[in-house]
């Protein structure tokens, strides 16, 4: 997945699933979206410098 | 008298192979207990019609031969595992009205050892995220204050057991779901080695980190309930080291891994302290060790969870979206923001960190260190639309397949605070043993809460 993966781009795949969001629940869930991103960002840091 | 409902489950058993007790009045003794305290914990959310029919049936099996220790016991199970003929919802709309048509098959070994499986208990829906107000059933409640949470996704299963309501609960656990709400709820929790026991029948959350396993009042009575759920004679058993001495074992303290935290209470960092020096007392020898980073093994366990996850529930999200409770919902979708390349990248890590974990390990036999790092949050606390994580230090051992026990290591304001012992893969005798040796030497276990 790119790393500059947007809010538009996770729209994109929430349609490819069919889930629709209320806005309320569109902003939690790419808040979670973002730290799950983080993670990704993580493991990609670990695995350049494994300690 | 003792009343049977808090006999231990090796008391219940020598009673039931002596003749001074039958399954039928143990499990009326249950069923009493039940009906007298689960309306103010919610722990239970169905009672099995054919109880007192499973009880007369084990009750035959001791008069002709002898299944097992657990044979005529009653057992509480997750709503994430099924059990032929009653509710199998996983806590969710979305299977509202289902009805499991076999036992998973960690419960079919139960059965067929003569097990009472009474009823089904509370679960986190789908064992995502919890507690959810807006479901069907309303969350289970910590019996040290039911304005508290249990934790989850086990929560009914530590709500039953922590309340005395019964002595063992099955759950599972994908990134701490039976020994987080032991710790809360002040029981005790036995995640095993990945694969000792069946997920079969089970919802699965994320295959490759889902473990079912005991919440239990004692390390004993997880132990022997973990022999009778594991698969294959092949795995030394749990209750084989229970009574030994744990003079000689070697135990690494990784105060780091919670210590360093802000999140950490001084009451839980405190009561570690404490654990360290009574295990040490009881001749083990402590080491105070670091331990790799607790950040990448979260994340990788993170990415692997949310990915597997929506995975699971793709077919499900597409006809059902609207039945799903919204904090759940929202927490699959998290998962679209992850692709292979990035679960590829998260399983390279975990063949990494589980290796140096096990190097970390060297020298040592089991690990001590926080399940969780502060006790049970109030339900208040998530009123809010924001998400609410507890911080914790479980999923590392789901990602690295090793077993783990919590066990009750005091108290903060009236609830309970947990440690965690972890083993290499296979070891849950020494871990046990050790569990044992340390709920022996202190009384955290014997408080019972006043309901």
């Amino acid at each position: 997945m790119k790393s500059d993966f947007t809010e538009a781009d996770f729209r994109a795949r929430l349609t490819e699933l069919g889930l629709t969001l209320d806005a309320k629940a569109f902003a939690a869930a790419w808040a979670g979206a973002q730290h799950l991103r983080g993670e990704v960002a993580k493991v990609q840091t670990y695995l350049t410098k494994p300690e | 008298m003792t009343d049977p409902a808090d006999l231990s489950l090796p008391e219940a058993a020598a009673m039931l192979r002596s003749g001074t007790l039958t399954s039928r009045a143990l499990t009326e003794a249950v069923l009493d207990r039940i009906a007298a305290l689960n309306p103010r914990l919610h722990a239970f959310t169905h009672i099995a019609a054919d109880a007192l029919t499973q009880a007369d049936r084990a009750d035959a099996m001791l008069q002709a031969e002898d299944p097992g220790p657990l044979c005529g016991l009653p057992v509480a199970v997750k709503d994430l595992i099924d059990v032929a003929g009653q509710p199998a919802t996983s806590g969710s709309r979305v299977l509202a009205g289902r009805i499991a048509e076999a036992d998973a098959q960690a419960i079919a070994r139960l059965r067929a050892q003569g097990a009472v499986l009474i009823g089904k208990v509370a679960t986190y829906e789908f064992a995502m995220v919890g507690p959810d107000l807006t479901l069907p059933d309303p969350p289970a409640r910590n019996p040290w204050n039911p304005a508290h949470i249990t934790g989850g996704s086990s929560s009914g299963s530590a709500a039953a057991v922590a309340g005395g309501l019964i002595r063992l609960a099955i759950g599972t656990d994908t990134g701490g779901s039976i020994r987080s709400p032991a710790a809360y709820c002040g029981s005790v929790g036995l995640k095993p080695t990945y694969d000792r026991t069946s997920r079969a029948g089970a919802f699965p959350l994320s295959p490759s980190l889902d473990h079912t396993g005991p919440l239990a009042a004692t390390v004993e009575e997880a132990a022997l309930a973990l022999d009778a759920m594991t698969e294959s004679a092949s795995w030394r058993p749990a209750s084989s080291r229970i009574g030994q001495p744990i003079t000689g074992l070697k135990i690494a303290y990784a105060r780091d891994w919670f210590a360093d935290d802000p999140q950490a209470s001084p009451a839980l960092i405190r009561a570690m302290d404490e654990a360290a020096s009574t295990l040490s007392l009881l001749g083990a020898q402590i080491a105070l060790v670091t331990l790799p980073d607790y950040a990448p093994y979260e994340a990788a366990a993170s990415i692997i969870l949310h990915a597997e996850a929506l995975e699971e529930h793709r077919a499900l999200i597409r006809d059902h979206a609207a039945d799903y409770g919204r904090p759940t919902l929202q927490c699959l979708a998290f998962g679209a923001a992850i692709d292979t390349d990035d679960v590829a990248q998260a399983r390279k890590a975990q063949t990494h960190l589980t290796a140096q974990m096990l190097q970390a390990m060297d020298g040592h036999d089991l690990i001590l260190t926080a399940t969780t790092l502060m006790p049970a949050l109030p339900f208040s606390a998530f009123d809010g639309e924001k998400a609410v994580w507890t911080p914790m230090r479980t999923i590392p051992f789901n990602l690295t397949g090793q077993p783990a026990l919590s066990l009750p290591a005091g108290f903060e304001n009236g609830l309970p605070l947990g440690l965690q012992l972890v083993a290499r893969k296979g070891d849950e005798d020494l871990l046990c043993m050790a569990g044992h040796a340390f709920e022996r030497a202190t009384d955290h276990s014997a408080h019972r809460p006043s309901l």
